[in-house]
């Protein structure tokens, strides 16, 4: 299942990647940076470890771009390296009894808020998005980042996630339905306090 | 059928100055490494992730080896 090139601004880039040149990195880390960074701290939940799993997807690209496909999606690649970076490091952590107890009473950093400083509608809206997306499980959270927040199609999400598209449509569909009832929770909390 | 949610757009979030800095620096460095031909490219892989932990394990376990030896001449 592999993932293609879908944004045609992505094929030079690819190009220059894969002769190592530099410029081309830094367009490409330019353009995704932060993408891919918000995508690491709303997966992982921590800033320090979705900084360090950043840091290893940026190079990876750089030791694997001269064996970079011609066609390569570069975007769906980074989230594909990030995701499964993330996975690792789960991995490790479930090890590690320290990490572990972290993990337990873990707080959302706080992400870049999307408007000014007044509560706005949208801003709180967004604010209980967050929360609800963090109150997720982690096989939930990961497939509605990709296919809501990053707006990858669900056959690019289906490769990122290495499942096939049939088991994504499920666990998207009940990723959905706990979304959904985690923000109905959320409005209904701000009713009535 | 479309699943899309209807959500609103979460912010990307910027990397910090001093993070940013150590990521360009690192990725461009590893870029540097990787032009050239290929046996060169191979070979400098081999020496700097191979060759070099090898020697500092050989030279780590001679140490520790010979630290056991002399430890136990003493003790007899």
């Amino acid at each position: 299942m592999g993932v293609r090139v879908r944004d045609p601004r992505d094929r030079p880039l690819v190009d220059a990647l894969r002769r190592g040149d530099a410029a081309a990195f830094d367009a490409v880390y330019d353009r995704y940076r932060g993408r891919v960074l918000g995508f690491l701290l709303r997966l992982s939940r921590r800033r320090d470890v979705a900084e360090d799993l950043f840091q290893e997807t940026w190079l990876r690209l750089a030791r694997a771009a001269p064996r970079l496909a011609e066609d390569t999606d570069l975007a769906a690649w980074l989230f594909r390296v990030a995701r499964n970076a993330w996975v690792s490091h789960r991995r490790w952590s479930a090890l590690d009894l320290s990490r572990l107890v972290a993990l337990e009473d873990d707080a959302l950093p706080s992400l870049p808020a999307s408007g000014g400083e007044a509560r706005t509608d949208a801003s709180r809206r967004v604010a209980q998005l967050e929360a609800a997306l963090a109150s997720l499980p982690p096989a939930s959270r990961e497939v509605l980042l990709l296919v809501a927040v990053e707006g990858f199609d669900q056959e690019q999400a289906a490769a990122i996630l290495g499942i096939r598209y049939a088991a994504l449509r499920q666990r998207l569909s009940r990723a959905r339905a706990q979304l959904a009832e985690r923000l109905a929770i959320g409005d209904m909390n701000e009713v009535t306090s | 059928m479309s699943e899309r949610l209807d959500l609103p757009p979460l912010p990307p979030a910027e990397p910090r100055p001093a993070l940013d800095a150590s990521v360009r620096r690192a990725a461009h460095a590893e870029l540097e490494a990787s032009r050239g031909p290929a046996w060169l490219v191979v070979s400098r892989r081999a020496l700097t992730r191979v060759a070099v932990p090898a020697a500092v394990t050989a030279v780590v376990v001679g140490y520790l080896h010979w630290a056991v030896v002399a430890a136990s001449r003493l003790l007899h």
